[in-house]
């Protein structure tokens, strides 16, 4: 994997757990971090669900470098459109992006890693002529965790 | 199998795998792979690409694109290629048959991409267009043949 990407290298596989959005619903988390583009990029790919089958809202971000060698990202919002996301300074566990959607919000996301196999997932959107101090709706926050496959007792 | 949407119903004859001899603008002459697969119950359609020497094996070309429908019900492509970034295509007029896009690349530079299914054929054009000043890239052109996988088969 080519180098601006390697610190994110040890999310890749499959996180699930549980979170909530602005209103208080408790939402279901999966996430699956996989390489693409032969390496040189990363796909995240998250749905959050209502329940057990009402998809809630579906992102499928692509992380890789530009000729020039800085981090983008575009991606996919079920609900926002299409983004294009420019990663943000911050510590090396943590992975900030934002940036405009097609559908005209402003779309902020990071995932924090809090210990080995625990990943803090936050969303944000507000309307991209939103005064400053506009209070974003939207949000939604999840604790994700490792899943590992099923394997047979004593593999 | 993917539930139709307007997205995938634009797409449904193209979903799958396919290859075919390719030749980039550079000149250079490979085998070209494209897999168009649906997530998000049908709103989203992504095309992988790869492109490799037929005697070495080396990918010299790997790229991703996201397609969606925008409200007016054309589509919008998030297109990330290693050799030259980043870009936004938005679909185009052109013939009923094709599916036409055109959009900024950095640098000042435009790249205009067409798909048409002839039988049992895809056809794959795209042209890098050096904007004001500079000249035009030949424009590529690859036929590819269905190469579906049998089920359960990697990817």
């Amino acid at each position: 994997m080519s180098n601006p990407l390697s610190r994110f290298a040890g999310w890749i596989g499959d996180w699930a757990g549980q979170g909530e959005v602005a209103d208080g619903t408790e939402i279901l988390f999966r996430m699956q971090v996989s390489s693409s583009v032969e390496g040189n990029a990363l796909c995240f790919h998250m749905e959050s669900w209502v329940g057990q089958m009402q998809l809630l809202h579906g992102l499928r971000l692509i992380l890789a470098p530009c000729p020039d060698g800085t981090l983008q990202c575009m991606g996919f919002s079920t609900r926002f459109g299409m983004v294009n996301l420019t990663p943000t300074p911050d510590d090396e566990d943590v992975l900030a992006l934002a940036g405009p959607a097609t559908g005209g919000m402003q779309i902020s996301f990071s995932l924090i890693q809090q210990e080995e196999n625990t990943l803090i997932a936050t969303g944000m959107a507000r309307p991209q002529d939103a005064p400053p101090g506009f209070a974003a709706s939207g949000g939604t926050h999840g604790i994700l965790r490792r899943v590992a496959p099923w394997r047979p007792p004593g593999s | 199998m993917a539930m139709t949407t307007p997205l995938v119903s634009r797409f449904q004859s193209m979903l799958g795998y396919w290859r075919g001899p390719n030749q980039l603008e550079t000149g250079r002459h490979g085998l070209l792979e494209m897999h168009f697969h649906s997530h998000f119950e049908g709103e989203l359609v992504q095309l992988d690409a790869y492109t490799w020497d037929t005697v070495t094996g080396e990918t010299f070309s790997a790229g991703t694109g996201l397609f969606a429908l925008k409200h007016d019900g054309r589509l919008i492509e998030n297109l990330y290629v290693g050799r030259f970034g980043f870009c936004m295509l938005h679909e185009t007029d052109d013939e009923p048959d094709v599916l036409a896009l055109l959009g900024d690349l950095p640098g000042g530079r435009t790249m205009s991409v067409s798909l048409r299914l002839e039988d049992d054929e895809l056809l794959l054009t795209s042209q890098l267009k050096a904007g004001v000043v500079g000249k035009d890239l030949p424009r590529t052109v690859a036929r590819l043949k269905r190469y579906d996988r049998p089920p359960g088969e990697g990817a």
